[in-house]
This record gives C-alpha cells, sequence and structure tokens, in this order.
C-alpha cells in the first residue's frame, strides 16, 4: 500500500508522527508492504523539532531512510521523503486566513487549481501542499499499490491525485480534524479538504469515537463509512529511560502540547490557580510552544501565579519524559482531544493522567480521572488529590498501565486490513 | 427428620456522600446527599420492601405459624426509613410483631470494623441493638457480619459478646461435600455455631432467577422445591439449608415483571405440602439440627461476594485500603472529641465506615464494567475514593487529626 504520512521516525513526544510510524509499522508487522512517503525536512531543522520556515534547501527526492529504522529492515516498510517543507499542525498565516474566510467557493481536492489560486489564496501552505501531492503523483506512478492510505489533510489531496492516476481506493485516517484544531473559527479551505475527502474516501478511520462523532455531525459522514481504529502505546521504548516507579516525585503538575486553542493551556492556569489556594508547593510545568504563548504568561500573571508556573517551551524527548518521570500528575485539559498519545507515554513513565472528556483516550482507559475541559473546580479537585493521596496515583498507574497492555499498532493494523479487505471486496489472506 | 429452611434477607443501605470538593474543608461538614438517599430509599421501599413485606405477612398469616424468615437490617437502612418511608419502617415492625420473623444482629453501619477495631465492632454491634430495639421492638439474637465477612478473631470476638450463633458463607474451600448443611462449631470460638449459606440454591432466587440464558430458566417453585427437597438427610437425621440474600433481590434486582414475587406467593404452599421440609429461623435450626465436626478455621476472611468469597471487593485495590487505612486511623481523635459536637461527629463518621464507600472504589471489574457499577452512583471508582478523601479531610480537621489523616494517606498498601 502507499501510505502518506509524517516525520519518521518521530521528532517529538506524542501526536501524528508517532500514530504514523506506529501505523506503519504495525501494518509492516502484519505482512503488508507498506510504501511511506512523507515531505521531508532539512536535518538541522529536524533536530530543532517542528519549525520549517526560512531554511531554503531541501533534500533531493527519494531518499531512502532505512538507516533510520535499522530494526525494520527488509520487513516490507519502504520510505520515500519526498523535498516538500510540511509539517503537522501547519497553519497560514492569519492574514491569509482572513482571506480565505472571504471565499466562499473552494474545489480543494483540485490541486491543479489550487496551485493556480495561490494568489488569490496568497498561502504558501496551500502551495506546498499542492506541490506535496504533485510529486506524490508522480511517485505513484512508479510504486505498487492496492490502497493508498492518508494520514490527515495535508496529504488528502495527494492521496486524490496518486489514487486517481492509478484507479485506487483511498482510506482517509483522521488523528484530527480542523474542528479539533480550531474550534468553530475553523480555516474553510482546510475543513473544505476534509469534507470533501471524506465524502470521497472509500472509508474512513478515526482514531476514537469522539473523533468519529466529530466527523459525522461536522462533516455529514455516515457511521457506517467510519472505522474506529484506536492508537496504541509505543512498542519499543527503551527500557532504560524509564524510571523507578518508586522514585521520589516532586509536586509538579504538568502540561505538554502545544499552546494552541485546542489543547486547552489557558484552562489548565485557571485549575492551577484554585490548586495554589490550597496546596502551598505545587508547581506547574507548561511544557510545549504555540500562539498561545504570551497570552499564557499574562494569564499566569493576572491568576496571580506567575511564580508558580514554569513556562518550559519546546523540549527535547528526553527531557520530557524526565520531567513527566518526576511530576505528580499531567493534566490533558484539552478543547477537544480526537485521541491523545500524551497519556500513553505519561503512563509508560509512571505518571498519573488527568483527562479531557473531550477526548478519544478516554474510550481506552477507563482507569484515569476525567473531567470537562472547562470545569476548572473539578479538575483542580482532582489535581489536589492526586498530589496529597499516593495511593491514588499509583493505583492508576498500575490499572491503566494493565488496561493498555490491551492495545497494539498490531492489533490496530489488522483493523486497517480488515478494512480494507472488506471495502475492496477482497479475501482476507487464510492465515490472517 | 427434617430439613429447616432458614431464609435470611439482608436490608441495607448506606448514606451516599454528595459532592464535596477539597476546597470545601473547614467550611461545609454536612456530608450525605439527602436528596439521592431520599429518593433511592423511597424507590426501593416501594418496588421492594412495601409490596415484598406485604406478601410475606399475607404468606406468614396464611400458614401460620409455618412460614417463618428471618431479617438483619442495619441501623442505617432503619434510619432512613423512619425519616423518608415511615410505611416501610411500619411494615417491618409488623413482620416482626406476628412472632414468625427473627431479627439478625449486626453492625449498626455495615461497616468493616470487624477487620480493623475491636472496639468499634463491639460500639457498632451494641448500637445495632439499640436500633433494632428502638425502631423494632427487638434486638438481634443470632449474628452476622457485614457480607457475612468472617475471620478467627471475629469469630472469638463475636462469641465473647455473647452470641451463639453466626451466618457464614458456604464457601467450597470451607466445606466438604453436603457438610454444608449442618452447623459447625468454630476452631476460634467452640460454643460459637456457624450457619452456612448455600450459595448454589440461594443465587439460583437472587441472581439467577431472571436470566434468560440460564438453562433452569423460568425457574418454577416446583422445580425449586424439588431441589430443595433433594438434600434431605438420608439417614433421616435434622439438617439445614441456608437461603442468604438481599432483600433488594424482590422487586429490585428482578423487577416484578420477572415473575419474582409470583414465585414467593407459590413457594411456601408448595414446600409445607412436602414431607420433611419446614421453615425455620436460624435460632430455631441451630436449637434443632445436631453439630458437625470439624471446627471451622478462617485464616483469612470469607464473604459472601463474587466469585472469590473473599473481601477483595472491599480491600482488593490501594485506593480501597487506603481509603479504610484512613478512615480508621481518625477513630481515636473522633472519640476523644467531648462537648455538644460529639454525637454529630461520631454518627458522621460511623457513616463514613460503611462498606458501600469502598465498594464504590473497586476496580475488580471497572474496566468492563459489571455488578459493581450498576450499584455504584459514581462515574469511576477513582471519583469515588476523592469524594471520601475529601470528605475525611474535614472530618479530621473538626477533631484535630489532620497529621493522623496525613500519616495514614502516605502509606502505600498493596
Amino acid at each position: 500500500m502507499l501510505m502518506l504520512g509524517w516525520e519518521y521516525p518521530p521528532l517529538y513526544a506524542g501526536g501524528l508522527g508517532k500514530a504514523s510510524q506506529g501505523l506503519a509499522r504495525g501494518l509492516a508487522a502484519c505482512g503488508a508492504d507498506v510504501q511511506f512517503v512523507l515531505p521531508s525536512y532539512p536535518p538541522q531543522c529536524e533536530s530543532a523539532g517542528l519549525q520549517v520556515t526560512g531554511v531554503r534547501e531541501w533534500l533531493r527526492a527519494r531518499v531512502h531512510t532505512a538507516a533510520a529504522t535499522p530494526r525494520k529492515r527488509g520487513s516490507g516498510l519502504q520510505f520515500f521523503k519526498l523535498p516538500v517543507r510540511l509539517a503537522p499542525y501547519e497553519r497560514p498565516a492569519p492574514a491569509v486566513r482572513a482571506a480565505q474566510a472571504r471565499r466562499s467557493e473552494v474545489t480543494p481536492l483540485n490541486v491543479e487549481a489550487n496551485d493556480r489560486r495561490e494568489a488569490i489564496y496568497g498561502s504558501d501552505l496551500g502551495r506546498r501542499v499542492a506541490r506535496f501531492a504533485q510529486r506524490v503523483v508522480r511517485l505513484a506512478a512508479k510504486v505498487d499499490a492496492d490502497v493508498v492510505h492518508a494520514n490527515d489533510w495535508m496529504t488528502f489531496p495527494a492521496a486524490f491525485a496518486a489514487a486517481e492516476a492509478r484507479h485506487l481506493p483511498v482510506f482517509l485516517h483522521v488523528h484530527s480534524t480542523e474542528y479539533d484544531r480550531s474550534g468553530e473559527a475553523v480555516n474553510p479551505f482546510i475543513a473544505g479538504i476534509e469534507r470533501e475527502a471524506c465524502r470521497r474516501a472509500a472509508q474512513v478511520f478515526a482514531v476514537s469515537r469522539y473523533t468519529a462523532n466529530v466527523l459525522a455531525s461536522r462533516y455529514g459522514v455516515a457511521r457506517e463509512r467510519i472505522t474506529v481504529a484506536y492508537n496504541a502505546p509505543d512498542d519499543d521504548e527503551p527500557q532504560a529511560l524509564r524510571p523507578a516507579p518508586d522514585a521520589p516525585r516532586a509536586p509538579w503538575v504538568m502540561f505538554l502540547g502545544r499552546l494552541t486553542f485546542q489543547k486547552g493551556p489557558d484552562h489548565f492556569l485557571r485549575a492551577a490557580a484554585e490548586v495554589a489556594k490550597y496546596n502551598r508547593d505545587a508547581r506547574f510545568l507548561v511544557c510545549g510552544s504555540g500562539d498561545l504563548s504570551a497570552d499564557l504568561h499574562a494569564l499566569a500573571r493576572s491568576l496571580g501565579i506567575a511564580e508558580r508556573v514554569e513556562f518550559r517551551g519546546f523540549l527535547r524527548p528526553a527531557l520530557v519524559d524526565r520531567l513527566l518521570a518526576h511530576s505528580r500528575v499531567l493534566v490533558m485539559s484539552s478543547v477537544s482531544e480526537p485521541f491523545g498519545l500524551v497519556a500513553l507515554e505519561a503512563l509508560r513513565d509512571g505518571t498519573p493522567v488527568i483527562l479531557s472528556k473531550q477526548s478519544g483516550v478516554r474510550e481506552v482507559l477507563g482507569h484515569s480521572l476525567q473531567v470537562d475541559f472547562w470545569d476548572h473546580a473539578r479538575l483542580a479537585d482532582r489535581i489536589l488529590a492526586l498530589l496529597r493521596l499516593p495511593a491514588l496515583g499509583a493505583q492508576l498507574v498500575e490499572s491503566g498501565r494493565a488496561q493498555l497492555e490491551r492495545l497494539s499498532w498490531q492489533e490496530t493494523a489488522r483493523t486497517l486490513l480488515q478494512t480494507y479487505h472488506r471495502v475492496c471486496g477482497t479475501p482476507l489472506p487464510v492465515d490472517f | 427428620m427434617a430439613l429447616d429452611l432458614c431464609f435470611y434477607f439482608q436490608v441495607h443501605q448506606p448514606w451516599r456522600l454528595r459532592p464535596y470538593r477539597y476546597a470545601e474543608v473547614g467550611q461545609h461538614h454536612d456530608y450525605f446527599d439527602v436528596d439521592v438517599n431520599r429518593r433511592i430509599l423511597r424507590r426501593v421501599a416501594d418496588k421492594c420492601y412495601l409490596p415484598m413485606n406485604a406478601l410475606l405477612e399475607q404468606l406468614i398469616r396464611t400458614h401460620a405459624p409455618n412460614f417463618r424468615v428471618s431479617f438483619s437490617i442495619t441501623a442505617t437502612a432503619l434510619e432512613q426509613m423512619q425519616a423518608w418511608a415511615p410505611d416501610a419502617l411500619a411494615s417491618f415492625r409488623r413482620l416482626v410483631a406476628t412472632g414468625c420473623v427473627e431479627i439478625l444482629a449486626e453492625t449498626s453501619h455495615h461497616s468493616l470494623a470487624g477487620l480493623y477495631s475491636r472496639e468499634e465492632f463491639a460500639a457498632q454491634i451494641a448500637r445495632h441493638r439499640q436500633v433494632c430495639s428502638r425502631l423494632l421492638g427487638t434486638p438481634g439474637t443470632v449474628f452476622r457480619n457485614t457480607e457475612l465477612i468472617t475471620t478467627d478473631a471475629i469469630a472469638a470476638q463475636v462469641a465473647a459478646l455473647g452470641f451463639r450463633g453466626i451466618c457464614i458463607e458456604g464457601a467450597d474451600r470451607l466445606f466438604p461435600a453436603g457438610r454444608v448443611l449442618q452447623p459447625h462449631p468454630l476452631a476460634a470460638a467452640p460454643q460459637l455455631r456457624a450457619v452456612a449459606r448455600h450459595y448454589r440454591l440461594s443465587d439460583d432466587i437472587a441472581f439467577r432467577f431472571s436470566n434468560r440464558q440460564w438453562s433452569e430458566w423460568p425457574l418454577t417453585a416446583d422445580r425449586y422445591v424439588d431441589w430443595l427437597a433433594a438434600n434431605q438427610p438420608a439417614d433421616g437425621g435434622e439438617r439445614l439449608l441456608g437461603l442468604f440474600m438481599d432483600y433488594e433481590t424482590f422487586g429490585e434486582h428482578q423487577w416484578a415483571d420477572t415473575g419474582i414475587f409470583d414465585f414467593m406467593r407459590h413457594l411456601p404452599p408448595r414446600v409445607l405440602a412436602r414431607r420433611g421440609l419446614r421453615f425455620a429461623t436460624l435460632s430455631e435450626a441451630l436449637a434443632r439440627v445436631p453439630v458437625a465436626a470439624p471446627s471451622l478455621h478462617f485464616p483469612a476472611p470469607v464473604s459472601w461476594a463474587d466469585l472469590e468469597r473473599d473481601t477483595s471487593a472491599w480491600l482488593g485495590n490501594r485506593i480501597q485500603q487506603s481509603a479504610q487505612a484512613a478512615v480508621y486511623a481518625l477513630e481515636p481523635y473522633v472519640k476523644a472529641v467531648h462537648g455538644p459536637g460529639r454525637a454529630t461527629l461520631l454518627e458522621d463518621w460511623r457513616r463514613l465506615t460503611t462498606s458501600d464507600h469502598v465498594y464504590y472504589m473497586s476496580t475488580k471489574y471497572w474496566a468492563d464494567g459489571d455488578v459493581h457499577k450498576y450499584f455504584s452512583p459514581y462515574d469511576s471508582p477513582y471519583d469515588a475514593y476523592v469524594r471520601y478523601m475529601n470528605v475525611l479531610a474535614d472530618v479530621a480537621q473538626r477533631c484535630g487529626a489532620q497529621t493522623a489523616l496525613w500519616n495514614a494517606q502516605q502509606l502505600q498498601a498493596a
């Protein structure tokens, strides 16, 4: 199959990169022949995370990156990096968004049209999505595939362009929607791509029932056209990184995620202000970067907790692990979280989590504390409980880990393969 | 030569907690959800207590004096009835007045005190005697502990308190085949006699009655009486058969439309028509049926819960153990308070010893949802724990036990 995805191996904790990696490996482990295509980044940018702006030199096409995944060499997983700068969660500049919002007619999946209209949209992002699609078409001509599997909206135009040339069915994998990322203030260009792609897809995979509901209500996708395929924990975490389960922990309360509307860092700070009233020792770690950064600093000051909050910015994965391993609780206060892999990573580090009820991961992690993101008092109450009751955290981690053991990328990949065969009307291999 | 059928029905209602935030500690001392407790009690009274009591009273009068049953009713249930369902309380009193109903003794607050505090265990048994005497006109005679939880230590203390009989679970690990039909002495209390629950025949009514997947569904009174009669002793001696179950089986766990009331209406005449079958209260059976050897040992607690028949439904995980350790750590501080607030504080604390609070914290079946979930008013076991511990923090503050509570909380059992 031809899979269109994101950075590999993942550059940072959580998110689309890890999910793409898990899916690709799971499929390969199930015996599928996976050709994985991703936009590439210059190496120096990879090390700095996801900052892709300001870099001129792109890698040459068709860079084979087997060296990056020595474990899987010869396993049926093949990589192509295409020289297009695309980052997951990338957004057009605000001025461009406003211009787009004024446009009414959009035929987003027609990449040629989009390309010609780039002056209208004035969007570098739109142009790059289109260019990625063109390159994928050229590549697809050389690749033998039965299905095209696309991960999130930036690959959707490319998927349809490639599939059209070869008459292949397109399977979409929705890790997040524009409505998750932006609430009601959606970018109509992106929402248009998502709606149209869902309409044309052979089948849509959603990372949770929560996301399936969003697709059904926002884009009118019929339920039978959506298959839920849950994310899973990483299967190859180095054991050495894991802390001793009884290691002493500081009264740190951690937020980990992009500082954007979707992730609800403001709700985290408002709950933190409540916690601070009753617990003199608690410190609040905000880990991540994003467009709300300045607003959040101001909010912390106006809530009177500036001295108790540490803004740690974007962190390397190893440092994230270390901070998680020393924190008493990870708070996921997302306004809308299609899945929430960060919860799985916290549990792996022995850290209990409080989940937003507006999340997908709660469907597979009943052993968790769950609150509505807007219910700051209740969230504060749960944080206070974890700070003073060690038995609570210990039980949540123990039972949560046991529950997560039932999830695996290979099992999710089997769901994908079964769905491919069902939708395409081909029989499953006898040894499946 | 006869088989004494001993029905014993358990009646209990806990004082459920209202949502209580840590931010309220030191501000509010009202912990119990009056609306929820009243609503549930009223519902159970209407669906179970009142119709089943009426049926039993009618059966007792029709077959007097041959239809006889036993009840154990907690003080927390009696006092909630007194407040919100005096009609139900009156109907229980009428049942007792027939002379065909025996009341059993237990802890007033359906607690696990027998596992944690000898002093509080005795105090709650005494309190239950008081409340039963006041509201039902008679104290209990034979003892049953919360959820039939029995250990050697509990048996010894129950005997020392003057009881001659105790109800226990007829667990396979305690009884060789057939022995469950006789009272047994207890190794830890040789003068105490244990009456065992016949779990299969009890659960046929309490759990399986309405299960359409059950091969015996639908169960008729005739067939059930055949099963009972099959336990008659071949040697012509006296035996007993313990049919112990939650009273809410009738009308609440098994709804009226399952036919459970009709089943119970038809059972007594069919039993009494058989030679060698009769009904008896627990005291009567204990007086009649010869004791079997050998003595029973309880190296670990035995209860009537779940398949494990142990205490894992209440103490199976860290948060449950933490909650119980914390509530009993407050006992000496609560009891050291004197003056006008003492009675209220003591009663509040006792209501927190009720085993239901830790039952709601069970994670045994949580992920899959199950019987525990059905009986819980909480979103999750963890929510139950947080609410409970928030309340304990306020109780601790009322009796100056903050440090003791903090220390108890830092222990991570399991």
